[in-house]
C-alpha cells in the first residue's frame, strides 16, 4: 500500500510562506492590518489554509522544544 | 512514495470486489459531510484534541507507529465513514502530522515522523518492552495448560487372512 504522507508533508514549504504584516496601531481608529501582501488567490487556495495551521502548530512546537 | 511493506502484496481487494453492493449503499459512495478544507479541518481537530484520542496516540506513537501511517489511516477512516473526499483528505494529512507530532511532543515520548528515507536501525525500546510482555503472556499462557493425557497405546489388531476378527 502506497502512503503519501511523506511525500505531502515535505512538500509543505511552509517556512517560505509569506505572513500578513501587522501594522504598528497606535490610535483606536488606526487600521489594525496593512493592506495584506498576501494575494487573496493564494489565500482561497485551501493548501495556504492548511499550511497557515500547520504554521500555527510548528511555532507551539517550536515553544516546546524551547522550554518556553 | 513511501511503500509500506509491513502490508502483503497480496491483501488487496479482489477484482469486482467494488461492485458487490448497491451503488451509494457505501458511505464513500454518498456526497461527503463536509466538503471544504476548513470543515474538515476543524473536525480533525475537535476530534484530536480530546484526552481520550490524545492518550491513544500517545500509545500508538510509543509503540513505534510511524506518524505518516497514522495519519493516512485517519484520512482513509475519514473517507471510508464519508466524512470528507479523499482529495481534501490528501490536502489535510500534513496538518494531521503536524497534530501527531504537537501531541508527542507535548506527552514527551520518543516517536518515529515517518519522514526519513532511512530503513530503522535500532528497535525503540517501546517495542522492545511490548514483544518482551506478549512473549511472557505466552509462556504463562503456556504454563497453564495442564499436561495432555498419554493415550493408551491400541491393542494389534491381526491383519492375516485366517485371523480372527473380533
Amino acid at each position: 500500500m502506497i502512503n503519501p504522507a511523506r511525500q505531502l508533508y515535505l512538500n509543505m514549504d511552509i517556512d517560505a510562506l509569506q505572513e500578513e504584516k501587522q501594522a504598528p496601531s497606535t490610535g483606536l481608529l488606526a487600521p489594525r492590518k496593512m493592506v495584506s501582501n498576501v494575494s487573496q488567490d493564494a489565500v482561497d487556495k485551501p493548501a495556504y489554509r492548511v499550511a497557515q495551521h500547520m504554521k500555527e502548530l510548528r511555532k507551539q512546537r517550536e515553544m516546546l522544544k524551547n522550554g518556553n | 512514495m513511501a511503500i509500506e511493506e509491513q502490508n502483503p502484496l497480496l491483501d488487496a481487494p479482489i477484482p469486482g470486489m467494488s461492485l458487490t453492493h448497491e451503488l451509494g449503499a457505501r458511505p464513500w459512495q454518498s456526497p461527503a459531510q463536509f466538503t471544504t478544507v476548513d470543515e474538515t479541518i476543524n473536525f480533525y481537530m475537535d476530534r484530536m484534541a480530546t484526552e481520550e484520542y490524545m492518550e491513544q496516540a500517545i500509545e500508538v506513537m510509543e509503540m513505534g507507529v510511524p506518524v505518516t501511517t497514522i495519519a493516512n489511516t485517519m484520512q482513509m477512516a475519514g473517507v471510508m465513514e464519508g466524512k470528507h473526499s479523499i482529495d481534501v483528505g490528501m490536502l489535510v494529512i500534513p496538518l494531521i502530522m503536524e497534530m501527531l507530532m504537537l501531541i508527542a511532543e507535548n506527552a514527551g515520548i520518543e516517536y518515529d515522523d515517518g519522514l526519513s528515507d532511512d530503513k530503522p536501525t535500532k528497535t525503540s525500546d517501546a517495542r522492545l518492552d511490548m514483544i518482551r510482555r506478549e512473549m511472557k503472556e505466552r509462556i504463562d499462557d503456556v504454563e497453564e495448560q495442564e499436561p495432555e493425557v498419554e493415550a493408551e497405546p491400541m491393542a494389534e489388531e491381526p491383519k492375516g487372512l485366517m485371523a480372527r476378527r473380533a
